[in-house]
C-alpha cells in the first residue's frame, strides 16, 4: 500500500518535475513491489508450514509417547514394587 | 530461515514434552487417595497392600485396583478368613504345588467384598481375583457391568 502511494508519489514529481523521473525507475520500483509481494506470501506460507509442521509433531506425540502401565501406585511398605504388583495383576487376568 | 527452523524445531520439542508431562503427570506425582481396603491393610504386618490408581487392564480400560498379598502363612489364613476363600479342592492344590496358578474371580459388593455377589444391582459389585500361588487378593473397582465383563473376558482369551 505504502509502496503503491509512493509510486503515485514519484508519478506526480515526475510529471511536475517534468519526466526528470524516468520510467525505468518507476519500473524498477514496480518490480520491487511485486517481489515485496512474493516474499510476504512466501514468508505467511512458511508460518503456516510451520504451524502445521508443529501441529503433527504435537499428534505425532500423542499417538507415540507411551501411556504408563498404572497412574499411580500407593504403597507404604518397605518393599513396594509396582512393577511386581502389575505383573501379578496381568498374570491374574490372563491365567486360568 | 534458520531463525525460524530454530521456532519449529523449539516448538515441536515443547509439544512432544507437554505431550508426555501431560500422560505421566499423575504417575510423576502420584495423588494420596487410596481405598478404603488398602487403609484397613497397610499397617498389617503379615499381607502387604497396595493401591494402584488407572491399572490399564486393556486398552480401553483403566481401573483402581487394591491388592493384597500375604507375606506368610499367617497373612494368607486371614486373607482366606477375611474374604472368605474356600480351600482349593486336592487337584488344584497339587497344580498350584507344581507352580502352576489357579485364579478365581468373583464379583463382591462394594464395601463388603466377603459378602456375597449383589445381583439386583450388577453395578454394586466390584471384582475380586484371588491367586492361591502368589496367595494375592485383588478387587478391582469397577463402575459397570462392562467394565465386569472385560475383566472375565480377559481371563477367558487363554
Amino acid at each position: 500500500m505504502e509502496n503503491e502511494e509512493s509510486i503515485e508519489r514519484m508519478l506526480e514529481e515526475s510529471r511536475r518535475s517534468g519526466g526528470r523521473q524516468t520510467a525505468a525507475e518507476i519500473e524498477a520500483l514496480v518490480g520491487n513491489l511485486g517481489n515485496r509481494r512474493w516474499r510476504r506470501r512466501a514468508n505467511r506460507l512458511c508460518n503456516l508450514l510451520g504451524i502445521v509442521v508443529v501441529v503433527a509433531v504435537a499428534g505425532l506425540a500423542v499417538a507415540w509417547v507411551p501411556s504408563p502401565e498404572y497412574d499411580s501406585y500407593v504403597c507404604r511398605q518397605a518393599d513396594a514394587s509396582p512393577s511386581a504388583d502389575c505383573q501379578v495383576l496381568h498374570q491374574m487376568l490372563s491365567q486360568r | 530461515m534458520k531463525r525460524r527452523l530454530l521456532i519449529v524445531l523449539l516448538f515441536s520439542l515443547l509439544a512432544v514434552g507437554g505431550v508426555a508431562v501431560w500422560r505421566w503427570w499423575p504417575r510423576l506425582f502420584p495423588s494420596g487417595e487410596v481405598s478404603e481396603l488398602y487403609r484397613r491393610y497397610e499397617s498389617s504386618e503379615h499381607i502387604r497392600a497396595s493401591y494402584i490408581r488407572g491399572f490399564r487392564v486393556n486398552d480401553t480400560l483403566r481401573l483402581d485396583v487394591t491388592t493384597l498379598q500375604a507375606r506368610d502363612s499367617v497373612g494368607w489364613e486371614r486373607l482366606k478368613e477375611d474374604f472368605h476363600i474356600q480351600p482349593a479342592p486336592e487337584f488344584y492344590q497339587r497344580r498350584i504345588e507344581q507352580g502352576k496358578d489357579l485364579v478365581s474371580v468373583r464379583l463382591a459388593p462394594k464395601g463388603a467384598p466377603s459378602l456375597p455377589a449383589d445381583t439386583v444391582d450388577v453395578s454394586n459389585n466390584n471384582v475380586m481375583a484371588i491367586s492361591r500361588l502368589h496367595r494375592t487378593v485383588s478387587i478391582f473397582y469397577t463402575q459397570t457391568e462392562a467394565e465386569q465383563k472385560a475383566i472375565c473376558n480377559n481371563q477367558l482369551k487363554l
